[in-house]
């Protein structure tokens, strides 16, 4: 795979400014969750979690069904508030940022992958992909070249046109690959982006995705509670009722 | 099939019917359901005693002097006085003075010339419910369809998935149906009670309203089971199961309806035009808005995809997710438009007919009376219809916004902020709200209003600078309500849409 381009690669298409400075990947930790508690109505889902995730760092979240892997990636990627505990990412606390705040860092400097996808169903595939950049003000005609871009280094370009309806599972999981790519993002979090797909597709999402990753030297957190997706990852959290059971570092 | 293989089936159904009523989603749809069919049911119950009044023979009516006044067929009237009293036929006029009332009716329900008018606009005021009720079946789809796949991954053949679509409505029809009668006495102690004397519209009940309830509650059952079968979508329903909802464009049979209702319509305007006062202009005229109406309901869609198509060509985010929701499902926000398309049809009427009379300066009392109680009443069921309207609109957008809530808390999740999802529901809800309404608006005021106007100024100075301003009018009043009924509608949605929008929805199925 080539090097991975960010928006700013378009000739013609300058970035954003907010876009141009995610583009050097931060030093150090770039995730830290601290005594991270959180329930819903009477389940308890984490109790206390810490994690660390440092720059360019692949770390698997695993463990069993309900045991709070799902809950810790919302938390980290700022799509929930913790009842307890603080976490910051990319140096800023998120509890400490409104709604639309998180919104813009996720928008600008995370990528999100999850189960089935979740693309937009009205949206063809290359619009899906051009939509965080769109929504980012992104001129519309650089954000789809991009976005075209992204769905051939992704191996999806066959179905740029298509809409999600009539992609396979694995199809649509590469589409959400490059969509979450596309702003080149600083970390990707990714909810079970295999668990929807069978092995052979699974495996080549998952390879896509930590390969684009590790080539532009981002950090990806990855839950699953399958052994072989987190043997491809640098540090593996084992998490069992809502707290850290075990950490085990893989590489 | 055979006999035996009908009864299995029919047995399913009635299982599944039974189980998925349990659900609570389910009971509040049939509520809903049962609310609009017996709304339709009244109002198809007050054409029928609208149109029937008067034909056991003509209605005589005693005045407060002790004449007796009968009005024939026609719509004249034949006086008999006492010896010795003599009152003058304008006296049995509508202005307050008057009486024939025994029954207190509106010359627009006692005069038998004017009377076919009011039961062509009791047939409209079913429109806007029977459009609700539609909305209201295609409620909870995306789980239907799911449903019916799992029943068809099973081997339930397609009869058997429209039976039992057919059974999950059939009984609340029936209810509905059956209820249609207790609402229309509701509905005429509302109209035909309360409102002084000369100012009823619905005549006191009769045997022909007891022999027509069954046929109008058959009818709402028939109409409620067509409608529920063909949202079934049994031909998108197959053995390995929907996972998700796909687009339903628009088929080439709904453009061919939609061409023949048009050139019905534009047939009926021809003929109207080139003999204005021939024998069949007065079946066109009351024809003509049914066939207007039916038109706009089949046109909706389209319009909708044009107005989908346009915002995409706009590019901006908003704009394109906005308009590629409104093109993925056309139909149940066009019939939504088709409504509204015909309720600024009707105010562009109407706001050019107060300025008409305004202006014409008119001063009897009969005619400020007649007119005004008309128009009054005219904007009541205007107002009726639009309120409806406006209410399918939330159910049809509260429906596409639990369709669409994992994808949404996705769109939320990749970095959009809430405002923006807002503005997308908001943009939808406008294009199928106030453009078509002040489409109709321009359109009302233009044509039918202008028209109105020039017969009524006779030529004045004042009757372009009139019709123009009652276009600008409608177009303030057509708009800011539809303007005024989308934000409503945002309002009542704006719990769904948090919903939708939460991290918890990315977790459903």
């Amino acid at each position: 795979m080539t090097p991975p381009s960010t928006p700013g690669d378009l000739p013609g298409t300058p970035p954003p400014d907010h876009l141009a400075a995610t583009v050097p990947v931060p030093a150090g930790a770039v995730l830290e969750a601290h005594g991270v508690q959180h329930a819903y109505r009477r389940t308890v889902a984490l109790r206390g979690v810490d994690l660390r995730v440092d720059a360019g760092e692949v770390v698997a979240v695993t463990g069993p069904s309900g045991c709070g892997k799902s809950t810790l990636l919302h938390a980290a990627a700022g799509l929930l508030v913790p009842q307890a505990g603080t976490v910051t990412l990319l140096g800023r606390d998120l509890a400490r940022l409104t709604e639309d705040e998180r919104a813009l860092l996720r928008r600008r400097e995370v990528g999100i992958v999850l189960q089935f996808g979740q693309l937009v169903p009205e949206l063809t595939a290359v619009d899906n992909v051009a939509l965080p950049l769109l929504l980012d003000g992104h001129p519309a005609d650089g954000a789809r070249r991009l976005a075209l871009d992204w769905l051939e280094r992704c191996g999806a370009e066959d179905v740029a046109a298509t809409m999600p309806s009539d992609m396979s599972g694995g199809e649509a999981q590469r589409v959400a690959v490059a969509r979450a790519l596309v702003t080149g993002p600083s970390v990707v979090f990714a909810d079970e982006p295999t668990g929807s797909l069978d092995t052979l597709a699974g495996r080549q999402v998952l390879g896509l995705l930590v390969a684009a990753v590790r080539e532009r030297g981002a950090s990806l957190v990855i839950v699953t509670h399958d052994n072989t997706v987190a043997a491809r990852s640098d540090r593996e959290v084992r998490l069992v009722d809502g707290t850290v059971a075990s950490e085990a570092v893989l590489r | 099939m055979t006999r035996g293989a009908a009864a299995r089936a029919r047995s399913a159904a009635a299982v599944v019917a039974r189980s998925v009523g349990g659900d609570p989603a389910e009971r509040r749809r049939r509520r809903l359901l049962g609310a609009a069919l017996t709304c339709c049911a009244a109002f198809l119950l007050a054409a029928v005693a609208v149109a029937t009044f008067g034909l056991a023979g003509p209605e005589c009516l005693r005045t407060p002097g002790g004449s007796t006044v009968c009005v024939d067929s026609g719509g004249g009237y034949t006086v008999t006085s006492p010896p010795g009293v003599s009152e003058p036929i304008d006296d049995f006029s509508f202005g307050g003075r008057l009486v024939p009332d025994t029954s207190g009716l509106a010359p627009y329900v006692g005069e038998s010339g004017l009377r076919p008018g009011v039961v062509v606009a009791a047939l409209l005021l079913v429109v806007p419910f029977a459009v609700f009720a539609l909305q209201v079946v295609r409620l909870g789809s995306a789980a239907r369809e799911r449903r019916l796949a799992a029943l068809r991954l099973q081997g339930a053949t397609s009869a058997d998935l429209r039976r039992i679509a057919a059974a999950e409505v059939r009984g609340t029809g029936l209810v509905a149906g059956v209820a249609g009668l207790p609402a229309y006495l509701g509905l005429w102690l509302l109209l035909g009670v309360l409102p002084p004397s000369g100012w009823r519209l619905l005549p006191t009940p009769a045997a022909a309203l007891v022999v027509g309830w069954p046929v109008v509650a058959v009818l709402v059952v028939v109409a409620a089971v067509l409608a529920a079968r063909r949202a079934a979508d049994v031909g998108t329903v197959d053995a390995l199961g929907l996972s998700r909802r796909r687009a339903r464009p628009l088929s080439r049979s709904s453009a061919t309806t939609t061409a023949v209702i048009l050139g019905v319509l534009v047939l009926g305007l021809v003929l109207l035009f080139l003999a204005p006062n021939g024998a069949a202009a007065g079946v066109v005229v009351l024809v003509l808005p049914l066939v207007f109406v039916a038109a706009a309901v089949a046109a909706g869609p389209w319009i909708v995809v044009a107005v989908g198509r346009r915002h995409v060509r706009r590019g901006n985010p908003v704009a394109v997710l906005a308009g590629r929701r409104l093109i993925a499902d056309p139909r149940t926000p066009g019939r939504v438009a088709g409504v509204l398309l015909a309720v600024g049809l009707a105010v562009g009427f109407a706001v050019s007919d107060v300025i008409g009379i305004f202006l014409s300066g008119r001063t009897d009392p009969y005619d400020l009376a007649f007119f005004g109680g008309g128009i009054l009443t005219a904007l009541a069921a205007i107002g009726l219809a639009a309120v409806v309207a406006a209410l399918s609109l939330v159910v049809g957008a509260s429906e596409q916004v639990l369709d669409a809530r994992r994808p949404t808390a996705a769109l939320v999740a990749l970095g959009a902020e809430p405002a923006t999802v807002v503005r997308v529901v908001r943009t939808q809800l406008r294009s199928v709200s106030v453009l078509p309404a002040v489409g109709g608006a321009v359109v009302g005021a233009t044509l039918l209003g202008g028209w109105f106007a020039v017969a009524e100024g006779g030529g004045r100075a004042w009757v372009v600078p009139a019709a123009l301003g009652a276009v600008v009018v409608a177009v303030l009043v057509a708009g800011g309500a539809a303007a005024l009924g989308a934000a409503g509608a945002q309002r009542l949605l704006r719990r769904p849409l948090a919903e939708a929008m939460s991290v918890e929805s990315l977790r459903t199925a």
